[in-house]
């Protein structure tokens, strides 16, 4: 599935493909098209509270919520797993609240 | 071998990648882009039919390409089908037998989805029974497991050379010797092994070996499948049209003899010579020297992984026993959270999840998310080998 998110006055592609999996549970990737660099230190910060930090390296942070595994790259990249129902709809959802804690973020087109 | 000199060869390494992931494709030598690029450019046209020069200098080569592959595997070139990858020639052997209610067939819990799918099918079309041998959690079999499964009504055994998931190399001339004492026939998935091991096919014991070209430096879009000669006559090819005729009339047709009956349509032109280009890289190297150098940094890359706290290897210990394919886990890691952070922190690539092998996963290693898996090949160096252990102790 092909998105586009507008930042900093932007538009960019955001793409949600789905990686190998097993059972009800799908597992996303989701790239924004464009370079990028995340900064992890401050989007862990501004993460919604039931995120719970698991790895925060200087290029990437695992976080969790309970099934939920989320992976983010400093390059852009973010890999949901275990998302249910299995569809990009709602691995895109979910990945809207990660989206949310990147500056200049305004929302999908 | 001179590694480096190797890696000269592979344009794509330039860009700083540590690639793993060679048990799902291998990377492509310039002399295959070169045999793909100069048919296009120098003699595009379609084979076996065409009086001009082009067309014959396309025949010529794809001939040829058939006969090194033929060479490579210790065949003779009408054995060799050129099909679009492992995957087909399996599914072509299951649609081109014959199948009667009653009929058994003889497959394992190791493998690929490509020789399990296709037998399960014909369960369901046919009736017939689908028989199927666990392997340990190393992926070793009882051969007493076989001899017992396998009897008069077994029509056909089919099993992987060397498990993608596991790495494990099964004595596959053991089972044919016992699929030919019950006059059943034996087929081989060599997906993993020609591209890593010396294969003579007379001495295999096998009726039918499928491989995949683009695992052994050809092009995606090709593979080989193995029909012994003995058996033409009892095999119909299941697609039929162009290319593999003798003759037709208003109201039937006549085969062709060898390779060209399974070939129908167009075939992949470009994508054979490339195959051939590879094969004849890889015999000018040595399948013995590429074996010894993987096996060497195999047990390198093992020893390094079995030295950081935690992380568990998946199959064989005995590196004798298994290829470069190195399956692993990691606590508190999912396997693809392995892959990603490889990816970013270093620029490695690695393959995670469960490997086409849903049964394994579910049945054998109770692995419900699979692993992740590096698999190794000769261009690779042992200094990425040394990146590789690196970057998984920083991560973990």
């Amino acid at each position: 599935m092909v998105k586009r998110i507008k930042l900093n006055g932007e538009e960019i592609k955001l793409t949600i493909k789905d990686l190998c999996h097993k059972g009800d549970f799908g597992n996303y990737k989701i790239t924004i098209e464009k370079n990028i660099t995340f900064d992890l230190d401050l989007m862990s910060k501004k993460l919604q509270k039931e995120f719970k930090i698991d790895k925060l390296h200087k290029l990437f942070m695992i976080i969790k919520k309970t099934p939920i595994s989320i992976s983010i790259a400093r390059h852009g990249k973010i890999m949901i797993e275990k998302v249910d129902p299995d569809t990009p709809e709602k691995a895109l959802e979910i990945a809207k609240t990660i989206l949310e804690t990147i500056p200049g973020y305004e929302g999908i087109v | 071998m001179d590694i480096e000199k190797i890696r000269n060869d592979f344009k794509i390494l330039d860009k700083g990648v540590i690639y793993l992931d060679s048990a799902a494709t291998s990377l492509t030598p310039d002399c295959v882009v070169n045999a793909v690029i100069g048919y296009y450019n120098d003699y595009n046209a379609n084979i076996e039919r065409g009086v001009y020069s082009f067309s014959q200098e396309a025949s010529k080569e794809y001939e040829e390409a058939h006969q090194k592959v033929a060479h490579f595997l210790g065949a003779s070139e009408e054995e060799i089908v050129f099909t679009k990858n492992c995957t087909y020639g399996i599914n072509l052997v299951a649609n081109a037998l014959k199948f009667k209610k009653g009929d058994n067939i003889v497959t394992t819990l190791l493998e690929h989805h490509s020789n399990y799918l296709p037998w399960l099918r014909l369960r369901d079309r046919y009736g017939v029974e689908v028989k199927r041998i666990k392997p340990s959690k190393e992926g070793f079999f009882n051969l007493k497991d076989f001899k017992e499964a396998i009897d008069s009504n077994t029509k056909i055994v089919a099993v992987t050379h060397v498990s993608n998931c596991l790495g494990t190399i099964i004595p596959v001339f053991e089972i044919s010797e016992i699929a030919h004492k019950n006059n059943a026939l034996f087929l081989v998935d060599g997906a993993q092994s020609a591209p890593h091991f010396s294969i003579n096919l007379k001495e295999l014991g096998c009726d039918f070996f499928s491989c995949s070209g683009h695992k052994m430096l050809g092009p995606t879009g090709t593979g080989v499948l193995y029909i012994k000669k003995e058996l033409w006559d009892k095999i119909e090819p299941f697609e039929i049209g162009g290319g593999m005729i003798k003759s037709v009339d208003i109201d039937d047709f006549t085969t062709a003899d060898g390779w060209e009956k399974f070939e129908a349509g167009t075939p992949n032109i470009a994508g054979g010579i490339g195959l051939g280009a590879a094969v004849e890289y890889l015999n000018k190297i040595d399948m013995k020297n590429i074996e010894e150098y993987e096996r060497k940094l195999t047990i390198k890359m093992m020893e390094g992984m079995k030295k950081i706290k935690n992380l568990i290897i998946l199959g064989p210990d005995d590196p004798e026993k298994r290829t470069g394919v190195i399956p692993f886990k990691v606590p508190n890691m999912s396997p693809h959270e392995i892959a990603f952070v490889l990816d970013e922190v270093a620029n490695i690539a690695i393959r995670s999840g469960l490997h086409c092998c849903h049964p394994l996963h579910n049945s054998v290693l109770n692995e419900p998310d699979g692993t992740a898996r590096a698999s190794l090949y000769f261009y690779n160096s042992e200094e990425e080998v040394d990146i590789f252990i690196q970057t998984l102790k920083e991560v973990m």
